[in-house]
């Protein structure tokens, strides 16, 4: 063969290669899913974001937030949390100081809930708890239980889910922390649909309000809601139809592991309860929302857990390409992960109730309050009383009326 | 003089190229074969290729010893070289397309070449892909000659 001619078929070879597996990519990429049957509600009056700091990092996780304060958690260096204020104006590093020498890392959770913070890993396992004040965590595990994921319900209780020996099959449960600690599992809250473990995935939350466990399942459309002592309490619904979920298992005998055997439909990716509302991301497009929009930020739905309905929707920008990643609400802030930066949309005045007021300690409420908080120090100065503060704030509102 | 010590440079350099394809194609595929069950897995993983599992899971590690193959008889070494060529510049350009336009970045790769970032592969790709072309440029300067060494004999 001539050398021309045999440039043009190198040539001719290269575009058909890459031609092809371009047309193969455009015939299989679909895009979003759009589920017709529903349709999302948003605000003429949207959430908007009203601070974005860059972190710098993106591998941190929110571990709480209250009293203004973000705990940021990274599960690469669990003993170090960054500590930043919801305004997003300053940053301050924390150290965690335990009565043990090293900590072994698998996947390590940690939970700041002041007073108290709790650093988990139910692989290897361990609890440890301290208090937010002086930062050192106590080992008070003492029997190896494990567990997936967990989230404290308070000071002694966790919820968990793990795999039940029982059935090898996922379960949720809570942990008792006592001089013996035990765990209790209900095997009925969570259905199963397929596997009894890929399709029955989902984020477990606490609601210190409601004394509630709230599951979002991540392959349908469904959320339990559970009291204290795991009887369920109602059965959720997200706003989509995947009431079936579409997964498919697959097992690699050589080493006895199960994956999943082709991408799996989410529907809820992620969800943070706040006092008595559930906020969902759901992966889901509804009926006439824009491609583009979508492409370029992340949806959240909210539902009323009093009413057990679905309330409205919100956009969250991508920063950078990166979508939102997690997420936490505090009062009427909701605060975001995206790429390396967290951000804060400010949500409506239905999410600011009083009881969120009560619970702000007095400094906080003389600065952010009106003529009534003043009164209230006045009062409480002169009285020098030292009632719990939420008995005060409403002893003052009626005083007032 | 200097012509023959040029070829003889190129037929090495020729000869290398097929070695390092073959042991490549081999290992692939064996790697794969051997755990077959979640080479499956990981192919249905890939939104692009979920349609076509069956057919895709089976017929990579087939092409690879076929063209370790033609590589290894004298006779198709070029028509070897021309199918390693192809076969390269498809992958690199699933890699890119992944890496680029997909939401999720599933690995397929076996053996070692699975501790390799995306990046480094995407390198590692355009490297076999250039060493094929090299490959063909040789093998095709040869073909040439000896036709027309043959042409010259039969004269």
């Amino acid at each position: 063969m001539i050398q021309k001619k045999l440039y043009i078929l190198l040539f001719i070879c290269t575009i058909g290669s890459i031609g092809f597996i371009s047309l193969l990519f455009a015939f299989t990429n679909k895009g979003p899913e759009r589920d017709m049957s529903f349709k999302r509600g948003f605000l003429y009056d949207a959430p908007k974001k009203i601070h974005e700091l860059d972190l710098e990092y993106n591998g941190y996780q929110i571990a709480g937030a209250a009293e203004g304060q973000i705990y940021l958690s990274n599960p690469k260096s669990p003993l170090y949390l960054t500590v930043v204020d919801t305004a997003l104006q300053s940053k301050r590093e924390v150290h965690i100081t335990m009565d043990q020498d090293s900590l072994p890392l698998r996947s390590p959770q940690l939970r700041v809930i002041p007073p108290y913070f709790f650093l988990m890993d139910g692989t290897i396992p361990y609890i440890l708890r301290g208090k937010t004040r002086d930062w050192k965590a106590h080992s008070i595990l003492n029997n190896p239980l494990y567990f997936s994921t967990a989230q404290p319900m308070d000071s002694v209780t966790i919820a968990i889910r793990t795999t039940s020996s029982k059935t090898n099959e996922f379960a949720l449960g809570t942990i008792r922390l006592s001089d013996t600690a035990k765990m209790i599992l209900s095997h009925k809250l969570l259905q199963k649909q397929v596997d009894g473990l890929f399709d029955v995935d989902g984020t477990l939350q606490y609601s210190q309000q409601r004394q509630e466990l709230i599951y979002t399942y991540r392959y349908r459309n469904q959320y339990i809601m559970a009291d204290d002592s795991l009887q369920l309490q109602h059965l959720g619904k997200t706003i989509d139809t995947i009431s079936q979920a579409q997964i498919q298992v697959g097992t690699i005998a050589s080493k006895n592991q199960q994956k999943l055997a082709k991408p799996p439909l989410m529907v809820n990716k992620y969800s943070t309860v706040s006092e008595n509302y559930l906020f969902v991301n759901s992966q889901l497009l509804g009926k006439t929302e824009s491609i583009e929009l979508w492409k370029k930020s992340s949806v959240i739905d909210v539902y009323d857990l009093v009413k057990n309905r679905y309330e409205f929707s919100f956009y969250v920008a991508d920063i950078e390409k990166h979508k939102l990643k997690t997420f936490y609400v505090l009062h009427d802030k909701f605060i975001g992960l995206v790429g390396n930066h967290i951000i804060t949309y400010q949500l409506d005045n239905r999410f600011k109730v009083a009881q969120t007021i009560a619970n702000l300690p007095t400094d906080r409420l003389i600065k952010h309050q009106n003529k009534k908080t003043i009164i209230y120090k006045s009062q409480t100065q002169k009285n020098n009383t030292r009632l719990p503060v939420k008995h005060t704030a409403v002893r003052v509102k009626t005083e007032n009326l | 003089m200097v012509m023959k010590i040029n070829s003889k440079y190129k037929n090495i350099l020729l000869e290398f190229i097929c070695f390092l394809y073959i042991l490549l194609f081999v290992y692939a595929a064996m790697s794969k074969l051997l755990v077959f069950d979640e080479f499956k897995i990981q192919i249905g993983q890939s939104a692009m290729l979920t349609p076509f599992v069956n057919i895709v899971a089976w017929a990579i590690p087939f092409l690879e010893i076929l063209i370790a193959l033609l590589l290894i008889i004298p006779r198709f070494k070029l028509l070897g070289l021309l199918a390693a060529f192809n076969l390269m510049v498809m992958f690199t350009a699933y890699i890119f397309i992944i890496l680029n336009f997909s939401n999720d970045v599933p690995c397929s790769c076996g053996g070692v070449i699975e501790k390799l970032g995306w990046a480094e592969h995407l390198i590692f790709n355009i490297a076999f892909v250039v060493l094929a072309a090299v490959g063909i440029l040789i093998k095709n300067g040869q073909n040439n000659n000896d036709y027309i060494t043959q042409k010259y004999a039969l004269s």
